[in-house]
């Protein structure tokens, strides 16, 4: 009667030591791999707060100054070129810009 | 042996059997519990060791997520960054590498000081020799190499030679807000500005976001080092803030420096904040106190005239007008005038203790605070006689920060309501209900005769076409030994924009200015504050989105000073 219980036992026992072995490296390469995931992370961070700070640094108001002037033909703002949307006319119904073209061109 | 004894012998042994059988039988059972016992408990272990496992393995990763690895929480512990209220970036940190040399390790201190000055320009030959022959175990070669310098001391293969990683601190818009964000020393640890004054949030790694605008930073910056330029002045300081919560938009200190090249506290002129620390006389700047003062104690109206026709003497002194009109002035000609004799009748009118508590309800008698350290006390009269109250009322005897003014005129312009300025950016959600100061009638009138000024009197520089500025001009003697210079001005001029609703105070003073042939010699706010002024306003209006009026100068001047002129 005992011996069933026995070899019960001693094959769950086995069947654990073997679980926990298994568990215990499985759970020791995970961490690992968390470590290694963690550092990947932390260069990620750091590379992107340089590129970040490069970022700004390529956004200085003086630096973008420079280039528009050298490179752009457009001057500085004046008040009479800000307004708001209402002072822009509607478009002419579509018929009429049609008339209009058909107009230009018999014209030319 | 026969049967019997056999037998008896039997019987005794049978008896003694029996006997020795009930021991045993007693010994067995005990033991028996016992071994069920403990296996009942052996067993009890595993099964909950067992449970444990299937627990770990088929549920673990749920609840692993939970807690915050230890790695992840050490990068959040560095300095934290400053950023401008639209989340420009203008101090964070790079990683950095440093050197460090552990002398006893070093064989030749000779050889290696030579090999390390060959490749790091810069080092100090004397000092790194006594470094690497003492008896200490570390000492630092160089902080902050570059990747470059890293790679060819690594080359030089110096035994005793080690690096570590260090954070380094960066600010990628340089000049631009040197005064406001400040810099930190060495070992990240904030020496001025804001890195200073926040220096515990930011070591905490919570990040600060500024209410400078990176924008019109840069744009009072580039029209205040035109105007130092155009006038030869020996320094420079500007204030933007938002009239109705304080916000300060730009804040310019010239000359300035390059926060990254800093690395110690020191009487440098550049690292002085003109606009914070700086205390000045400021001139006829304040006759928009003593005008508001009277106004507000109801002791006179705008059509009360007061005497201006001669110098006024009191004890040794002489109080003279610049702009000299030698008749009675109505309260709206001696601010339009900027008459000094009639701003001394009126605060004799308003008193010396009416002056002093009008003052100090605008914060311009007292240290005002702010979230950097270099904030400047107000040299006051003392002790406070009855000339003083009459040279303060046109800006001399007192000296106040530029900081002090933006704030005190933001007051005066945006309807009376007590405004605390502020570096950081503010949620429109906790805007406590503002205390009053002055009477919103005192306010309006206030904004027309600061427009009178720019219209038709000193401030006619200041207009900025399409915008609606007003403003007063100050321009005072700077103190010399035993009295005041005549050549060295402090020019100043605060503005309002619109006007009609101001929203922004514009302060600019420029130091010493000297007037060139366009101004025709003179050095005047009018001919120097004033045109900057206009030329800031036209910059930076758009950035903030201000639409520009087509309302014509002269009809809004009428209409307003029609109001002036019924006495308001």
């Amino acid at each position: 009667m005992m011996r069933p219980t026995v070899i019960a036992g001693l094959v769950l026992l086995a069947v654990m030591v073997t679980g926990l072995f298994e568990l215990k490296y499985e759970v020791r390469a995970l961490y690992q791999e968390r470590a290694v995931l963690h550092g990947r992370i932390a260069e990620e961070e750091e590379t992107l707060r340089v590129l970040k700070a490069e970022w700004s640094f390529l956004n200085q108001p003086d630096r973008i100054q420079e280039y528009a002037r050298r490179y752009l033909a457009l001057g500085t703002p004046i008040v009479r070129q800000i307004g708001g949307i209402d002072r822009i006319p509607f478009r002419a119904p579509d018929d009429e810009v049609a008339q209009a073209a058909v107009e230009a061109r018999t014209a030319r | 042996m026969n049967g019997r004894d056999a037998h008896y012998d039997r019987k005794r042994g049978l008896r003694r059997l029996v006997h020795l059988e009930g021991v045993a039988k007693q010994a067995i059972d005990i033991s028996h519990v016992r071994l069920i016992a403990v296996a009942a408990g052996f067993a009890l272990c595993f099964v909950i060791i067992a449970g444990r496992l299937i627990g770990l393995a088929a549920l673990a990763p749920a609840n692993e997520s939970t807690a915050i690895p230890a790695e992840v929480r050490q990068l959040k512990a560095e300095r934290a960054e400053v950023v401008d209220r639209n989340g420009v970036l203008l101090a964070s940190n790079v990683r950095a590498v440093s050197l460090f040399a552990n002398p006893r390790k070093v064989m030749n201190a000779d050889q290696a000081t030579t090999q390390l000055v060959s490749v790091l320009p810069g080092l100090n030959r004397a000092s790194l020799q006594r470094k690497l022959s003492s008896d200490r175990g570390f000492v630092w070669v160089k902080r902050h190499l570059s990747p470059r310098q890293q790679d060819s001391v690594n080359r030089l293969g110096i035994p005793g030679l080690e690096f570590v990683d260090e954070e380094r601190r960066v600010y990628p818009h340089g000049r631009l807000a040197a005064h406001v964000v400040g810099f930190t020393g060495i070992d990240n640890e904030g020496l001025e500005g804001i890195e200073k004054g926040l220096d515990a949030s930011l070591v905490a790694g919570h990040d600060v976001r500024l209410s400078i605008d990176a924008r019109v930073q840069h744009a009072l910056r580039a029209e205040l080092m035109a105007s130092v330029e155009e006038f030869q002045a020996i320094g420079a300081a500007a204030i933007i803030m938002d009239a109705h919560n304080g916000e300060i938009l730009g804040m310019v200190s010239l000359p300035d420096f390059d926060p990254g090249a800093m690395s110690k506290v020191s009487t440098d002129d550049r690292r002085f904040n003109r606009a914070t620390l700086g205390v000045y006389e400021m001139g006829s700047t304040f006759k928009a106190f003593t005008t508001a003062a009277l106004l507000e104690s109801g002791t006179a109206n705008l059509n009360d005239t007061y005497d201006a026709s001669k110098p006024l003497h009191v004890a040794h002194f002489t109080i003279n007008d610049d702009h000299a009109k030698n008749r009675w002035l109505s309260v709206a000609e001696v601010f339009q005038y900027s008459s000094n004799i009639g701003s001394a009748r009126m605060a004799l009118d308003i008193g010396t203790e009416g002056q002093q508590q009008f003052l100090r309800s605008l914060g311009l008698l007292d240290r005002p605070s702010l979230e950097i350290p270099e904030v400047g006390a107000p040299d006051l009269p003392s002790p406070w006689r009855e000339i003083s109250t009459m040279t303060v009322a046109y800006g001399h005897g007192i000296a106040v920060s530029p900081l002090q003014m933006v704030r005190a005129y933001g007051v005066v312009v945006n309807g009376g309501h007590d405004v605390t300025p502020t570096l950081l950016a503010r949620d429109d959600g906790d805007r406590a209900v503002p205390k009053r100061i002055l009477s919103e009638h005192t306010s309006q009138t206030m904004r027309a005769l600061l427009r009178l000024v720019v219209d038709e009197g000193t401030g006619h520089q200041a207009q900025a076409e399409g915008y609606l500025v007003g403003g007063k001009t100050g321009t005072a003697e700077k103190p010399c030994a035993g009295g005041y210079c005549r050549k060295a001005l402090l020019s100043s001029f605060v503005a309002a924009f619109p006007i009609n609703d101001p929203r922004y105070v514009v302060f600019v003073a420029l130091d010493e200015p000297q007037g060139n042939e366009r101004t025709s010699n003179f050095a005047g706010a009018g001919w120097t504050a004033a045109p900057t002024t206009s030329r800031v306003v036209s910059r930076i209006a758009p950035l903030l989105g201000v639409a520009p009026t087509t309302r014509t100068l002269s009809a809004t001047a009428d209409s307003l000073l029609v109001s002036v002129r019924k006495g308001g």
